[in-house]
């Protein structure tokens, strides 16, 4: 038995990456890649967006533990505030690029700079992991491949390009024919042995952009664990301030966007 | 009552009936033992009243200590790229695979090291090998310098790593330490692998009884065969008596099925013993009935053998299934399960050989030819002589017993791993692989129930802690605090337990879900347990190392309160508890530590706080202002920095002028967050400097400090420790609620010792009570009852004084030992006694050769055949297997000779003539 602390609290941000689907009109092309590009463009559609989300997470034999976080994002910047539970809230992360990572936590009053090289393990337990969330374009890291095409859904097959940066090898997508969003994704190791799915229901849109109601992850690894992401709260395009993502909010705002 | 049922069995209506109905029975029977289902949990076999068995097993099922297999991989240069990448594989395979929760070695091993301008930076351990051998080095340096990491994942050594493997919720435990086994055998040869940790071991045990058995037993049973065979030389008769065996068997195996129990590792035995014991029944009516036919009408010769025999093989039966039914009254549920059915096993047997046999003899006519009575012969002069001298045979008896008394004086019941493995087998090696590279592989686990968010309590568990690895054969202590620790210093950048519960209770939620934390934490943080690593596996240094721990735990939990006194108890208990983290420090960077430590820092702490010095505090504001981490962006300009460094050490009256002149123009937003950071900054520093004094005075009481980078993470780790000294006191709360219990395999040990004795005792007290009257009532006589109940003391003394003298502990094996003497044992006097009434009874002119003529040969063959049978069980692998077999075939030969040497020395001249009759 061994002792080793994780410290990935960065990849809640990347959450946000997840959340963030936007509408694109239905194709009527049906070549592979270019059903992709639709399923890129209907992640990718917001100028900003606000999320407050529940998060339930069931490990095996354990009790469901829920977290309530708020997710403000705008471009490349990212800001996740928990809200729930009591010894959770008021923590805050703050992603303004690739490299640049901040960590508040109001127990320590202390703004702490990450840099994170951990992308695999999962995000406080859950069955969200850090590569997992911050893919939001597909194209740029896999070659696609029609599998089926049923009356309203077509299902890819993502083969990782050689140089390609994804969270696994190969990924299964299944996306609605009308506006190209993705319903389930099923991730694959090197053996072609099913890691995970990932489901997405009950879409919600507003103007032309769309967000899932409730995401699931389950690991099979894992004796089916589970982490569910309930959307309580969304404002796609809602004209967010810069200074919601600055250090000075991070450790003295309120920041409350609902 | 025996003639009776006799002469009913032998009408030929009657014993078709009765053929036809055991085969009805066996049918049943067989088809119901089909689904006899198998038990596999080793842990079944622990006595589950005992207080220490009880905790134990409590501990472990609520932090998951029985799921952690521990796979050891002994290499040179454990940094080699080619072996590196192997270990990553194994270790992503073993993390994709469903019956593994999680996997950890080098290979995935986190780490963070400090931004050289400020922050944090997060990832693998070791990401991938350089390929030359100076980026190996340079590696090799980085992770040996990790102290949570070596001596647990890598050995001091560096010759060595291991990967823990943690099971999934729910997964089946040989299923799962089987995969991993697999998976690393896939990738490493196997004579580099070492694989430890309870699945391994329970599966090990399991696996290879139950191979041992599946190989041995028919062996067993053809030598027992053999015997029969070549002692009876009669196919039909040997083939008919091995039926009646059977039939036992299924009979016992339908029977669980329908009262609901499982097969287990220890019943797996049942065949041997019910073959070796249970066909001497019908081999013995068969016996008579031959001799008795040479002269005899058929039938006339059935009634009479099964009136001559009957009651005594009954009665031979019975003590047999009383030795057996005397498992009851042990406290470990497989045991008990094992005395029952076998016990139900011989019943069946016996009543089978009773009333199956005379009515197959019926149906199918059989005639053998009496048995050869030469070597009987040889033996008649042998009791004969033994009978004259009677008085020499008793004393030579009782100055037996007294020498193998004296030795059951030493008989042990401390029971370590030696007791359940053989040096060779796989739990060995993989014990001394721990022992040698890891500093060894026993545990030692203090468990405590408390509120584990209370940072009091976190530092009564670090001081607790940090005794214990004092202790000369303790070579580390693992325990939740360390691991806060190691956050607090990626969130605080000071590696100690934090301050607050809020702080505590924050670090937590970033470990969720880590099977590392789980294993010294609960969920709850209401419980938590501490893992003593020792480095003996002397059973005398375990035994003091043991009641030390127990010790300094009471001592330690009791004295705890004390940090709650704001005056000279509480200092004190401040002054220990630091003294204890820098002689632990110290320890670990291998530097002598100044004699007086925990005196010096007493007095220290006695003293009034010196003024804090004014340029450490501007240069950690400084620093602090020049890094990304900063609400206000000075960037590179030092001097700007250092300036409003300056006014920000001012008193708080004076700051915000002394920012604004320092800054020329500042906005107002400006100013407002660099009061915020004086606020929150410079706390911090000000406990910093103080702590850097307290180092500085260390040192020059006497620390010394080892050069380059070890010096540098020495001196940095005591000062993150040495800002207790001065922070205000911490709540305390939680601290009288504190209760802490020792645990582990030492003590499951002890639990397990003081159940073999007691197991011993009471099963030894109940069967041979329990025998000793069943003789009295059967011969109708006290002296008779107790000259056929001799040899059995004697076999038993005999074994036991072997046992002491030859150093076998007692153990669960063994404690059954007694059981089985005195229930096969017994046996053979019984015979003998009975036949030798029967012949004074009938007038015969010689009743000693009548006698033995009557049961000599069935006792030799019986005794050689269980001899045989359960002496093949010691060829296998299994230790307990190899102690059982060889101790119970030495004992049934003893058993034989005793026999023929006590009885015909105790034996009146004139018996009761009335005969036996249990009826």
């Amino acid at each position: 038995m061994s002792i080793q602390t994780r410290f990935n609290i960065p990849t809640c941000a990347l959450l946000a990456a997840v959340a963030a689907t936007g509408l694109a009109s239905p194709a009527h092309a049906v070549d592979a890649n270019t059903i992709l590009e639709g399923l890129d463009d209907a992640l990718n559609g917001a100028k900003d967006q606000y999320f407050w989300y529940e998060m339930l997470d069931q490990q095996p034999g354990k009790d469901l533990r829920t977290l309530g976080l708020e997710v403000y994002m705008k471009g490349e910047k990212r800001l996740t505030a928990f809200t729930a539970p009591a010894d959770l809230a008021g923590t805050k992360v703050l992603i303004l690029s690739s490299t640049r990572m901040y960590v508040y936590a109001p127990a320590f009053q202390k703004i702490r700079r990450v840099a994170s090289h951990v992308t695999k393990q999962g995000f406080m337990g859950t069955t969200y992991t850090e590569s997992l969330l911050a893919i939001s374009r597909y194209a740029e890291h896999y070659t696609p491949k029609l599998l089926e095409e049923k009356d309203d859904q077509w299902v890819l097959e993502l083969n990782e390009k050689p140089d390609g940066e994804g969270p696994y090898p190969r990924i299964r997508v299944t996306l609605q024919k009308k506006d190209f969003l993705p319903t389930e994704f099923v991730y694959f190791n090197e053996e072609g042995k099913k890691m995970k799915t990932e489901e997405r229901m009950d879409y919600q849109c507003k103007k032309n952009i769309c967000a899932p109601e409730t995401m699931k992850l389950t690991d099979h690894t894992d004796g089916d664990h589970w982490t569910k992401l309930v959307q309580k709260e969304w404002k796609p395009n809602s004209g967010l301030p810069n200074r919601i993502f600055t250090k000075r909010n991070l450790a003295r705002g309120n920041t409350r966007g609902r | 009552m025996m003639r009776a049922l006799a002469e009913w069995l032998t009408r030929p209506r009657n014993a078709r009936a009765v053929v036809v109905l055991f085969a009805a029975v066996s049918v049943v029977a067989g088809w119901a033992a089909t689904a006899v289902d198998h038990d596999d949990d080793v842990l079944a076999f622990l006595p589950q009243d005992d207080a220490d068995v009880a905790a134990f097993n409590a501990i472990n099922r609520a932090f998951g200590g029985l799921d952690v297999a521990i796979v050891g991989l002994e290499a040179d240069n454990p940094l080699d790229p080619e072996l590196f990448r192997k270990l990553q594989d194994l270790t992503q395979t073993l993390n994709d695979a469903p019956e593994v929760k999680f996997a950890l070695s080098l290979a995935n091993v986190t780490d963070f090291q400090p931004l050289p301008d400020g922050g944090i930076e997060t990832g693998l351990l070791v990401r991938d090998v350089p390929e030359d051998l100076e980026g190996q080095r340079r590696l090799r340096q980085k992770v040996m310098s990790r102290d949570l990491v070596v001596g647990q994942l890598i050995a001091p050594s560096g010759k060595a790593v291991i990967l823990y493997a943690f099971a999934a919720y729910g997964a089946d435990q040989r299923t799962f330490a089987n995969k991993v086994r697999r998976e690393v055998l896939d990738r490493f040869p196997p004579r580099s692998v070492y694989l430890g940790g309870a699945p391994f071991v329970a599966t090990y045990i399991y696996d290879s009884t139950q191979a041992d058995l599946r190989r041995l037993t028919p062996w067993a049973v053809a030598a027992i065969v053999l015997f029969v065979f070549v002692a009876f030389r009669d196919l039909r008769g040997v083939v008919l008596a091995l039926v009646a065996t059977s039939i036992g068997i299924v009979v016992a195996l339908g029977l669980m099925v329908l009262t609901g129990h499982r097969y287990n590792i220890v019943l797996s035995s049942m065949p041997v013993i019910l073959f070796s014991v249970g066909s001497a029944y019908g081999i013995h009516v068969l016996a008579r009935y031959y001799a008795l036919a040479a002269q005899w009408e058929p039938r006339a010769a059935l009634i009479e053998a099964l009136t001559q025999v009957g009651p005594t093989v009954l009665a031979a039966g019975g003590t047999t299934m009383v030795g057996l039914l005397s498992f009851l009254t042990m406290d470990i549920a497989p045991l008990r399960s094992f005395g029952l059915f076998t016990a139900a096993g011989i019943g069946a047997a016996l009543v089978a050989s009773l009333t199956f046999v005379p009515a197959t003899v019926v149906v199918f006519g059989i005639r053998g030819r009496p048995v050869d009575t030469e070597a009987p012969s040889r033996l008649t002069a042998v009791v004969k002589a033994v009978e004259r001298h009677r008085g020499w045979m008793i004393a030579v008896l009782v100055v037996a017993s007294v020498v193998g008394a004296m030795f059951v004086a030493r008989v042990d019941t401390r029971m370590d791993q030696s007791a359940f493995f053989a040096p060779k087998s796989p739990p060995a090696r993989a014990d001394r692989f721990l022992r040698r590279h890891f500093g060894g592989a026993l545990f030692i686990q203090v468990h405590a129930e408390g509120d584990f968010n209370s940072p009091a309590v976190l530092r009564a568990w670090f001081s607790l802690a940090d005794r214990l690895e004092a202790l000369p054969h303790v070579s580390s202590v693992q325990h939740v605090g360390q691991v806060l620790a190691q956050l607090n210093a990626a969130l605080a950048a000071e590696r100690r337990v934090p301050d607050t519960v809020a702080q505590v209770k924050l670090l937590y939620r970033f470990l969720a879900g880590m099977p590392a934390v789980d294993q010294l934490v609960t969920p709850d943080r209401r419980q938590a347990v501490m893992h003593v690593k020792v480095n003996t596996a002397d059973l005398d240094t375990i035994d003091e190392t043991l009641a030390a721990v127990e010790a300094i735990t009471s001592d330690t939990v009791r004295g705890a309160t004390a940090a709650t006194d704001p005056g000279p108890a509480g200092r004190r208990w401040r002054g220990r508890y630091l003294a204890g983290r820098v002689a632990v420090l110290a320890r670990r960077a291998d530097v002598p530590l100044p004699a007086r430590v925990e005196d010096d820092l007493a007095f220290v702490l006695a003293q009034a706080p010196p003024p804090a010095k004014t340029e450490p505090l501007i240069d950690h504001l400084t620093q602090h202002l020049s890094s990304p981490e900063s609400l206000v962006d000075f960037g590179t300009d030092l001097p700007r920095s250092r300036r409003v460094a300056s006014a920000l050490i001012q008193d708080a009256e004076r700051r915000e002028a002394a920012i604004i002149e320092a800054l020329g123009d500042p906005d107002p937003e400006t100013v407002d967050d660099l009061l915020f950071v004086a606020d929150t900054v410079l706390p911090v520093a000000r406990r910093r400097a103080v702590a850097d004094g307290l180092v500085d005075a260390l040192r020059q009481h006497g620390l010394t400090f080892p050069g380059g980078a070890a010096g540098e993470r020495l001196r940095s780790r005591l000062r993150d420790e040495l800002v207790f000294a001065r922070a205000e006191l911490p709540p305390t709360e939680g601290l009288e609620r504190l209760e802490a219990q020792v645990s582990g395999l030492p003590v499951l040990h002890r639990g397990l010792s003081r159940s073999a004795r007691q197991n011993q005792v009471a099963s030894l007290a109940v069967a041979l009570s329990a025998v000793v009257v069943l003789l009295c009532v059967l011969f109708r006589s006290v002296r008779l009852g107790l000259t056929a109940a001799v040899p059995t003391l004697f076999t038993l003394t005999a074994m036991y004084g072997a046992m002491g003298a030859l150093g076998v502990h007692l153990d669960i094996g063994t404690s059954m030992l007694a059981s089985l003497i005195i229930g096969a044992g017994v046996d053979y006097a019984v015979h003998l006694v009975a036949a030798y009434q029967a012949a004074v009874s009938s007038g015969a002119s010689d009743p000693v050769a009548a006698s033995v003529s009557a049961t000599g040969t069935a006792i030799w063959t019986n005794a050689l055949m269980v001899a045989a049978g359960f002496y093949l069980l010691t060829l296998g692998e299994a230790r307990t297997l190899q102690n059982v077999g060889g101790l119970t075939a030495t004992a049934m030969v003893v058993a034989a000779v005793s026999t023929f040497w006590a009885v015909p020395a105790l034996w009146p001249r004139s018996v009761n003539t009335r005969r036996p009759d249990v009826g």
